[in-house]
């Protein structure tokens, strides 16, 4: 059986272990990219939010490489996540292609529903294949967290490279890597070579003082595809920002699990500011972390905070109205940066404004620097 | 001695056309006064436009209009609903949910917001009233009555707007206490019969949809909305695909009512109504033009926003119209020849169809 997934960034190596676990033939669809989207574009509704399209120029690609299993997965609600697949399975039909849609129900992953997709997509029916299933599905959990500590890692060093590219070139080297490890045994070594790689990159430590801390935070989808943010972590990196990202899919699949108690911190810090509009529950999206996230990365004293979002998307947008509120307001004393993607947006308006924010961030700091040092 | 009441504002706007009756009897048995925002104007539109972020629909937009135009009535607290799901297992669009916080975060100088909060997920409706009450300082016992009055309220204004009466008309019967009302049934030539489909906040404001119910009523269509359909068919949660059951709240009701229309077909076209921008409706607007195409009936998206022209608009409705009216006499008269064969009228159907 050859199944296909949307790319979400970096996090291939984990979905397809997911398949090839359980004994299924794996298409890649080529990573995200401006000639495959065009397709997605042609079909998809005009105002939807970019990752439908997206997600659906990759079906369209690996259905016309002749793949005929589409695993996606979906949400139980209240944001848009959960109809994609039912909209992307309609359109691809009214299309004419023939296939199988899959479905990955990861509303509450403790409801252990994502087992019934693992024994779909296997074809194995005896009773051993669930030590394969528990099996893939931990391979799966190590994978997604090595990934998440190769961005992690990505995003703090790399304003401090010497040679400009270095880091890209790790982080690819990197996540290769995770996807040729495919024992317990050869991840838990990967752990150290990560780190290895890393310290390998030629840096020039500089002064605490000069170097800018950012947070970056949003929906998820746009935040871990360089492709859909024009790359905005290297560009923020390469701009001289240390770049610091709580989210990725590990996170994501963590708190699905119910055991993030990062997210139930960031969950507490929303609440706690009710009087000024804090989020009080989980309206969707990343809206309730990512305005956690600047309520912590601003008690940490961050320099600044990039929130990146699909144009038109929902709960963002409601995050956005209020973070520019707040800071106009100035209950926090860090500036907030928005960023809405989808096919119009442009890379050279992204980069003058990315480079006027971190002129704003240094003056910022400078002042402050200045400041301390008269006292 | 002179008891002062308690005023408190209530935007007309969003859920304002949904559900204002149920709060309006409950508030008002609670002993508080009522103070409504003005109707949708073009000030209230540009206040609004200019106080929130442009990314956001027009309904949101015009939500912060309203909100400022209450703050100049000088009330005592601000009503804000935060519905999160009125059904076990259906949702609301993630805007409700956190409409409080959005305005609390984003507008200065508030009066207190009263928050209602009707969560299905979590408590059933009558403890989110009870909450409510006591945020009022009232007994149990006034707030049960209150409720009830408010329930059996709501129900007689859903059953004025099955029998055929529109929104502010149905409004208006409720405001005369008159609760023995019957509509007459009118019996009007009419040329076509059109269903006005979308968010009752699109749909009953007549500033944002350009009046667009009193135009084709003067075009001589008779007007449908989903509130005036039967109430049985919203009881059952619509299925997307076999695998996949609608889970919004505010579309249920949409796709309800369209399901039952395409079934039925006692309807001879369909406009959709939504705002750009908006979430929910970019999805379903795609599933029911498909579903409309393939059944060949007439269907129309029509989207709001703030700076849509009048005119293109009603020209694009005037052409659907007349279309719909030339395919019905067009197909009335292959019918009265008895000669043409079957095959032929499906197919000249079928070139109507493929204009959509
Ligand atoms: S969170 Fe944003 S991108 Fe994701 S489904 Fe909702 S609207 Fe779309
Ligand atoms: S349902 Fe659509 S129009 Fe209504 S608030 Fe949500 S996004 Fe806006």
């Amino acid at each position: 059986m050859k199944v296909t997934f949307p790319h979400m960034g970096n996090c291939w190596p984990a979905f397809k272990v997911l398949c090839t676990g359980v004994g299924a033939e794996v298409y890649l669809p080529d990573p995200n990219n401006v000639k495959q989207l065009d397709a997605g574009l042609k079909h998809s509704p005009e105002w939807v939010c970019f990752p439908f399209k997206v997600t659906l120029s990759n079906f369209i690609e690996a259905l016309d490489e002749g793949v005929d299993n589409l695993v996606m997965a979906t949400d139980c609600g209240p944001c848009r996540f959960g109809f994609y697949y039912a909209v992307q399975e309609r359109i691809l039909r009214d299309l004419g292609y023939d296939f199988k849609m899959y479905y990955l129900p990861q509303g509450d992953l403790l409801d252990f529903k994502w087992i019934k997709l693992l024994k779909a997509l296997s074809e194995d029916k005896s009773l051993l294949n669930y030590f394969r299933i528990f099996r893939t599905a931990r391979l799966f959990l190590m994978k997604s967290q090595l990934i998440q500590t190769v961005e992690k890692l990505e995003g703090k060093i790399r304003c401090y490279e010497v040679n400009k590219g270095d880091t890209t070139h790790t982080l690819n080297k990197c996540i290769q890597l995770i996807d040729d490890a495919n024992t317990f045994n050869e991840l838990n070594k990967l752990r150290k070579r990560i780190k290895n790689e890393f310290d390998k990159i030629e840096i020039n430590k500089r002064d605490n003082n000069e170097i800018l801390k950012v947070g970056l935070s949003g929906e998820i989808q746009v935040t871990l595809d360089p492709f859909v943010n024009h790359d905005i972590k290297r560009k923020l990196g390469e701009l001289g920002c240390e770049v610091h990202m709580n989210l990725s899919l590990y996170d994501w699949i963590k708190h699905k699990f119910h055991v993030n108690f990062h997210r139930k911190y960031l969950e507490y810090l929303n609440k706690s500011q009710k009087n000024i509009g804090g989020l009080q529950m989980d309206i969707g999206g990343e809206a309730f972390w990512v305005m956690g996230e600047y309520i912590d990365y601003a008690q940490r004293g961050f320099d600044g905070f990039v929130h990146i979002y699909p144009f038109t998307c929902m709960p963002e947008i409601t995050a956005k109205s209020i973070l520019t509120k707040w800071y106009g307001n100035k209950y926090f004393d860090i500036p907030p940066i928005f960023f809405g993607f989808d096919e119009h947006s442009g890379e050279a308006g992204l980069i003058t404004r990315l480079e006027s924010y971190v002129d704003l961030l240094k003056n910022k700091k400078e002042k402050k620097n200045n400041g301390n040092g008269r006292k | 001695m002179i008891v002062i009441k308690k005023r408190i504002g209530i935007p007309r706007s969003l859920l304002y056309y949904k559900y204002f009756p149920l709060w309006k009897t409950f508030l008002e048995e609670l002993g508080v006064e009522i103070v409504l925002s003005d109707r949708t104007n073009s000030k209230i539109i540009d206040i609004g436009g200019r106080y929130a972020i442009d990314e956001i629909c027009i309904p949101l937009k015009l939500y912060y209009g309203h909100v400022l135009n209450l703050l100049e009535k000088n009330i005592d607290y601000l009503f804000v609903p935060r519905y999160v799901s009125t059904t076990i297992g259906t949702y609301f669009c993630p805007k409700f949910l956190g409409l409080p916080d959005m305005v609390r975060g984003t507008i200065d100088n508030l009066p207190p917001i009263i928050e209602f909060e009707v969560n299905m997920q979590k408590r059933p409706m009558y403890l989110s009233a009870y909450k409510l009450g006591k945020v009022l300082h009232k007994s149990t016992w006034q707030i049960k009555k209150a409720y009830e009055k408010a329930i059996k309220d709501y129900k007689y204004f859903r059953q004025l707007m099955v029998d055929g009466l529109s929104f502010k008309k149905a409004l208006n019967v409720l405001n005369s206490k008159n609760r023995n009302f019957k509509p007459k049934k009118k019996i009007i030539d009419y040329v076509a019969k059109i269903a006005i489909i979308g968010h009752g906040y699109n749909v009953h404001d007549s500033f944002i949809n350009m009046n667009l119910i009193n135009k084709l009523n003067k075009m001589k269509v008779n007007v449908v909305t989903l509130e005036n359909l039967p109430l049985e068919i919203f009881k059952n949660q619509t299925v997307i695909t076999n695998t996949l059951e609608n889970y919004w709240g505010n579309e249920e009701e949409i796709l309800s009512a369209v399901n039952y229309l395409f079934e039925t077909k006692d309807i001879d076209g369909i406009i959709f109504i939504c705002s750009f921008c908006c979430g929910p409706d970019s999805l379903i607007d795609e599933i029911m033009a498909r579903d409309a195409k393939k059944l060949k009936i007439p269907y129309i998206g029509l989207v709001l926003d703030e700076h849509s022209g009048q005119a293109g608009v009603i020209t694009r409705v005037e052409a659907f119209v007349d279309m719909i009216v030339r395919k019905k006499n067009n197909i009335r008269i292959i019918y009265k020849k008895p000669t043409m064969p079957i095959g032929i009228i499906n197919k000249s159907e079928k070139e109507v169809g493929a204009e959509f």
